[in-house]
């Protein structure tokens, strides 16, 4: 199997897409009850581009890497419910 | 710390004064990454109370979220995003021993983290002007307090940037090692990190 990484510039174009994307979902209440699901999918995936690629958690020991990744599930987790639930 | 899941000593090489192997490699030193994890901890707290006030009073939160600049925190997010690159370049051409690549990498940086701190305090001016203080109600105590808390982390690890860079330009013994810079780096994009969550917490989800 191909063995492929996305570049620095790459993820950068990749968060500020998400961003936006996210902005337009929330400011433009397109998709109602729905949006909480995509912005937060979106942020998680942002977050995880952030630790795992900027701050290079994705080669650190994985205890480290799983502590990061736990906190960034368990926040999203805590959004994701507490959105829906208001 | 130290034991085999944080730290695996095999296959050792030397990677900025640091044991690494060919399949794990820890970017700064163990302290930073423990600081940090203390500092998401700490964050989680926040979160959970401005989350279970906005299931207590979805109407007041609801009203309140609507009275936010968004438009200014999302230009804030891609500021912050922007300068996450800028440091991850800052760092790596630190590693490669180019100096000048790297100052004008942390410049960058600092320059894109004095823009989000003006524009902030540009957003606390508005709402100022509206006469929405922090003691307005359950939402904007949270707004601040979570704000401004994060604002200081961008400002002292602005600080810090200064102090490097000014070290770099030195020379001699005083310029920073590999892990010195990671640390700096990583701070920063943690501080990214908790933007990332700040801002749908606070500014998007839930809007109505």
């Amino acid at each position: 199997m191909k063995d492929w990484t996305l570049s620095n510039a790459q993820i950068w174009v990749i968060l500020v897409g998400l961003t936006a994307v996210s902005v337009a979902t929330g400011e433009g209440r397109m998709l109602g009850g729905f949006s909480t699901v995509v912005i937060v999918a979106f942020a998680v995936t942002k977050a995880r581009l952030v630790v795992l690629d900027y701050m290079e958690a994705r080669h650190a020991p994985p205890l480290w890497r799983w502590l990061y990744e736990g906190w960034l599930a368990a926040i999203a987790l805590l959004l994701l419910v507490t959105g829906i639930l208001a | 710390m130290g034991g085999p899941l944080f730290y695996r000593p095999i296959n050792q090489v030397s990677w900025g004064g640091r044991a690494m192997n060919a399949k794990t490699r820890l970017s700064g030193t163990q302290g930073i990454w423990t600081f940090v994890f203390i500092d998401m901890l700490v964050f989680s707290a926040i979160f959970f109370v401005f989350t279970s006030e906005r299931v207590r009073l979805p109407d007041i939160y609801a009203q309140s979220q609507a009275l936010l600049n968004g438009w200014l925190a999302f230009v804030n997010t891609l500021v912050l995003l922007t300068s996450s690159w800028a440091m991850v370049g800052a760092v790596e051409a630190w590693r490669q021993g180019d100096a000048k690549r790297s100052r004008l990498g942390l410049l960058l940086v600092l320059l894109l983290g004095v823009l989000f701190c003006i524009l902030k305090i540009v957003e606390y001016w508005e709402k100022y002007e509206h006469g929405i203080s922090l003691i307005e109600n359950s939402f904007f105590s949270l707004y601040y307090f979570i704000t401004g808390v994060h604002l200081l982390h961008v400002a002292g690890t602005l600080l810090f940037i200064i102090a490097i860079r000014r070290r770099m330009a030195a020379g001699g013994d005083a310029v920073p090692s590999v892990p010195t810079v990671e640390n700096v780096g990583l701070f920063w994009h943690f501080v990214d990190t908790l933007w990332i969550y700040i801002f749908p917490l606070i500014y998007l989800v839930g809007l109505k």
